[in-house]
């Protein structure tokens, strides 16, 4: 943990060097949303190939929690079965960030697992 | 180090909520007193005698305490009505916060003037309060909302497209004292509002104020502003929460016609008709915030014993200066604001630092003791002058001291060195 900044090395190492940052061409699930309390955004968008995610990536501006999570959460679900991938709880998001935030900064953590969430459902 | 608190007539003293936090080891520096205020002991104690002795709703029950609690609840309109410069307390009414003050006169005035095609005029710092509002009502009515945009250099609203815009049928200027995010009170020079409320008063519409961030940092007085409505909420000002004033002009009441129906608001109702009361009883439907007004009382007597505004308005700049000169030379450090115009007659400083986001600042500084604001600000809009970055805002009030800047500052130093370290 870095001090006062209370973030650890995991989520600065997500931030700083993000996995799956791309924009996904053709894809089969997109969406966007914002974070209404500082107007940041994060764009999703990835393929399925038999029921299971084969490519993802996300775009956006934001803080360190904003970004790392959606990285962390890309190279979660990259892989993964759609059926499996739709039962990601907001529960398992904090356990995955590893560090108690209040319900505010909480926004900023689930906001990648909202757009995510919005993306599968629109392409139901 | 921090040293002696020493603030504008050690007014500290009376917010429970800084005594009881006195301890340095524990101290909670104040810096988002823009949002919500601490609250003043005088408005607690007050709403707590009136919660623990006998009392009845105003304006229904003949008892004594019923009349004694309509006579405390009409005084208070009264001394609300002096605070403002209301030339009759029947111009004051009572809401449940400054937003709702704004969407009463959108629903019980400007919704019945306004015709198709007609203008709405709105500046580019209005918080959402203001701004949605607006959008809104202009739907629903088919009128126009102009938005008048704030100069990039300068963080002021930029006024040269007013005399066009009001060759068009304008019906409505809504407008802010004091912009949430920006800070300075925009009526103290003579050059924003003074010229933007008489160019449109001459142009025949009616003037809105959004005094949310004004109130309790300058002297209001609606006569001199020459508005037809004045909205502000009592909490920013260290009294209770739930509570909001409308001032509006007795020439606009025949205009008005109520949007909430209830209790207390009705002159006369049969199986067939109604007819409502006068106002402002006709605009306060239901059993209104009796404690809070009792409250609001207490910080109205407060303010009229202690503070004045003249004190209170160079002591705040003279903060705003010195937070201004403590950050602006930290590498990265972007102010979103006039400096000068903070420097005297400021309370609210915000800023940016490139490449670390607000959040990530704000959270630090929290580890501090700090409480600052961080994000948009319910303004959107305006964070379109500087490309939509989320900003830190800090604010102060009468019960800031020099010391809590110093403190402030070395916290901002830390907490962006310790960034720049991992990022």
């Amino acid at each position: 943990m870095n001090g006062a900044m209370l973030v650890h090395d995991e989520l600065l190492d997500h931030y700083k060097f993000p996995r799956y940052r791309k924009v996904i061409e053709n894809p089969h699930f997109s969406a966007l949303t914002f974070n209404q309390s500082c107007g940041d955004r994060i764009s999703i968008s990835g393929r399925i190939s038999d029921g299971v995610i084969i490519a993802c990536g996300f775009q956006g501006e934001g803080c360190v929690l904003s970004q790392a999570a959606a990285s962390l959460l890309m190279e979660h679900i990259h892989g993964s079965e759609v059926a499996e991938v739709r039962k990601i709880t907001a529960a398992f998001m904090q356990e995955r960030i590893g560090i108690a935030v209040g319900p505010t900064r909480l926004r900023c953590v689930l906001l990648a697992l909202e757009t995510l969430m919005q993306a599968l459902e629109k392409n139901q | 180090m921090i040293t002696k608190k020493h603030t504008l007539k050690n007014l500290s003293q009376y917010f429970p909520a800084l005594v009881n936090a006195s301890a340095e080891a524990s101290r909670r520096y104040c810096f988002d007193s823009a949002a919500t205020a601490c609250t003043l002991e005088p408005a607690i104690t007050a709403m707590k005698q009136f919660y623990e002795s006998a009392h009845g709703s105003v304006h229904r029950g003949v008892y004594a305490t019923a009349e004694h609690t309509t006579q405390v609840y009409e005084q208070v309109r009264n001394a609300t009505a002096q605070f403002i410069g209301a030339a009759s307390s029947r111009e004051i009414i009572f809401t449940s916060g400054a937003t709702d003050s704004l969407n009463t006169v959108a629903y019980v005035w400007a919704r019945h003037i306004l015709q198709p095609g007609d203008g709405i005029i709105i500046t580019q710092a209005e918080h959402h309060a203001h701004y949605v509002l607006w959008q809104e009502i202009a739907k629903e009515c088919k009128a126009h909302v102009y938005v008048l945009p704030i100069n990039p250099q300068t963080f002021c609203v930029d006024l040269s497209g007013l005399d066009h815009l009001l060759t068009k049928s304008i019906k409505v200027v809504a407008v802010t004292m004091s912009s949430n995010v920006l800070g300075p009170i925009w009526s103290k020079d003579g050059v924003l509002l003074d010229r933007l409320i008489a160019k449109s008063r001459s142009a025949g519409a009616g003037i809105v104020l959004d005094a949310a961030q004004a109130v309790a940092h300058t002297t209001l007085d609606v006569v001199k502003l020459d508005c037809d409505f004045l909205a502000f909420s009592i909490h920013k000002m260290g009294g209770p929460t739930g509570l909001g004033v409308l001032y509006a002009r007795t020439s606009m009441h025949a205009q008005m016609k109520p949007y909430r129906f209830g209790g207390g608001m009705v002159a006369a109702v049969a199986s067939d008709f109604m007819t409502w009361q006068a106002p402002p009883h006709c605009f306060e439907a239901g059993t209104p915030p009796i404690a809070q007004v009792v409250g609001l009382g207490a910080v109205l007597d407060f303010y009229r014993k202690n503070v004045d505004f003249g004190e209170l308005v160079a002591y705040e700049a003279m903060l705003c200066a010195q937070f201004i000169a403590g950050i602006k030379t930290i590498p990265g450090v972007i102010i979103v604001g006039n400096s000068e115009l903070l420097s005297r007659h400021g309370h609210v400083v915000s800023w940016y630092v490139e490449g670390i986001h607000a959040h990530d600042i704000a959270s630090t500084l929290s580890s501090y003791g700090c409480t600052v604001r961080a994000g948009d600000h319910c303004a959107h809009p305006v964070s379109e002058v500087w490309n939509k970055r989320a900003t830190v805002r800090v604010s102060f009030f009468m019960y800031t001291a020099p010391s809590d800047v110093e403190y402030l500052i070395d916290a901002v130093r830390k907490s962006i060195y310790a960034w720049r370290a991992v990022l």
